[in-house]
């Protein structure tokens, strides 16, 4: 085996042993991504699902009710949610921000390099139309590969050591933000679905009480008959059609806010799941112990001066 | 003392006294006829309900506030990582001119091989003493690597004529 081979082979073990697999690291940033989408999809309707339960409440007033929901009382409502909006906002931005951070750190490439052994070339050409001395260009081009693969394994040790440094300084915080975020998911987004969900069940209690048919003689019945075209009671046995069609509609909102529940409980349950993920990344990263990374990096340093003594014997 | 963790908590809490407030009007409200009475206990339920949201909006501020330490030490730190990245980057690339040259330097026995390492001593010195942040580290293989560009540029326009 040529001797760049063997020593290209070693580095390469070194730079996998030397530095920690990133892939959990660019994994949280990637599931960190989704998590911030999902609570800001939670922040931007916070006024709207406040604005739920005026909505239903307004079906039950007494006096004149105006059924577009454009021109509804209940738009009037919830204003205190527009500066607290910006506050959520600020979460998001931060989380988002580190995490993604986090990942491009973690998602650091060497590709520079391999423009730079073209280059190499390059400036072998001017060496040689300027009448330099004879050099060998495989030579040239396997003490490049060489040290190309020295930097990268030291620029890897110098990301993996800052990964863990700020994983490490970084989790107190991160856990009161991840803290906040499912505070206002669990204390205050959580409550606004609640009463709205009451609202609906005021509202579907009397579709159900309405939609109930008498046995016997039914005043609604005959009062409606009154206005049919032939006065019949007959054309006016379908009183309560549209209590009972109705209820339907009460049903699917009720439905979307128990859905609007479940992805809650689904993001609540993602607070507790991307604190733990940051701690095990914390507590994980990394296997090698400074004392551990520091004989690894002896170790590399010595590899690159045999790379440059093997080298010059096999120019020479 | 109140600690400010407790202000969001005060505020919740009592926006959920509100909610229960105006609950126990909406179930008393509806048994009762349309008129006056109704009315009344409707739009006092309604005024605990905006009680209610106005501390539930109130409370996020606050929460906001309470835990400002924390946020501004996160965007530090991503911007902390973000300039690293930088650092990083820059090292990168002085580190791949400098073994460019470093080829042909060896090549033409010029002996530059000498000054690529001692800028990876540098970055091995350093790393050695571990109250050294990972920033100096950086910024002073990447200081040391610029006098290696700078020496190697001059060795090989020298070289190349």
């Amino acid at each position: 085996m040529r001797t760049e081979v063997k020593l290209g082979l070693t580095l390469g073990f070194i730079l996998l042993s030397a530095c920690a697999s990133k892939e959990p690291v660019k994994k949280f940033a990637t599931t960190t991504d989704d998590f911030v989408k999902s609570f800001n999809g939670f922040a931007s309707k916070a006024k709207s699902t406040c604005q739920l339960k005026y909505k239903y409440m307004e079906l039950d007033k007494g006096k004149n009710y105006n059924g577009d929901p454009d021109a509804g009382e209940f738009k009037k409502e919830c204003d205190g949610y527009d500066s607290s909006y910006a506050v959520l906002q600020v979460y998001s931005n931060t989380v988002s921000t580190y995490a993604s951070s986090l990942g491009k750190l973690a998602g650091l490439k060497s590709d520079v390099f391999n423009d730079e052994i073209d280059n190499v070339s390059g400036q072998l050409g001017k060496l040689k139309a300027s009448g330099g001395e004879t050099v060998d260009e495989k030579a040239v081009a396997a003490a490049t590969k060489l040290i190309k693969s020295a930097a990268e394994s030291v620029t890897g040790v110098i990301v993996d050591s800052k990964i863990k440094k700020e994983l490490k300084s970084n989790h107190d915080d991160l856990v009161i933000v991840i803290g906040d975020m499912k505070r206002f998911a669990n204390k205050i987004y959580s409550k606004n679905l609640h009463v709205a969900d009451n609202y609906t069940e005021s509202v579907l209690e009397q579709l159900k009480k309405l939609s109930y048919v008498p046995g016997g003689k039914d005043q609604f019945t005959t009062i409606l008959a009154s206005g049919t075209e032939k006065k019949k009671i007959e054309d006016a046995l379908g009183a309560r059609l549209p209590y009972r069609m109705l209820q339907a509609e009460m049903y699917k909102d009720k439905l979307l806010i128990a859905q609007e529940n479940k992805a809650l409980t689904a993001f609540m349950n993602s607070c507790d799941a991307l604190v733990k993920a940051h701690k095990d990344l914390r507590d994980d990263f990394g296997e090698l112990s400074d004392k551990e990374m520091l004989e690894k990096i002896k170790e590399f340093y010595e590899k690159v001066k045999d790379a440059r003594e093997n080298f010059i014997v096999l120019h020479s | 003392m109140s600690t400010r963790e407790e202000s969001s908590e005060a505020a919740i809490a009592l926006a959920d006294s509100y909610c229960v407030k105006a609950e126990k009007l909406r179930v008393m409200r509806q048994g009762m006829p349309h008129g006056d009475k109704r009315d009344e206990i409707f739009q006092t339920e309604k005024e605990y309900l905006r009680q209610a949201d106005r501390l539930y909006s109130l409370a996020i501020i606050i929460m906001g506030n309470e835990s400002d330490k924390a946020i501004k030490a996160i965007h530090s730190a991503a911007e902390r990582i973000v300039e690293f990245i930088k650092i990083v980057n820059n090292i990168e690339r002085l580190l791949a001119a400098s073994a460019a040259i470093l080829g042909i330097g060896v090549a033409i026995q010029s002996g530059s091989a000498p000054a690529i390492l001692a800028a990876i001593k540098v970055f091995v010195e350093a790393i050695r003493d571990p109250d050294k942040e990972v920033e100096d580290i950086g910024a002073e293989t990447l200081a040391e690597l610029e006098q290696v560009k700078r020496e190697n540029s001059v060795m090989l326009n020298q070289a190349g004529g």
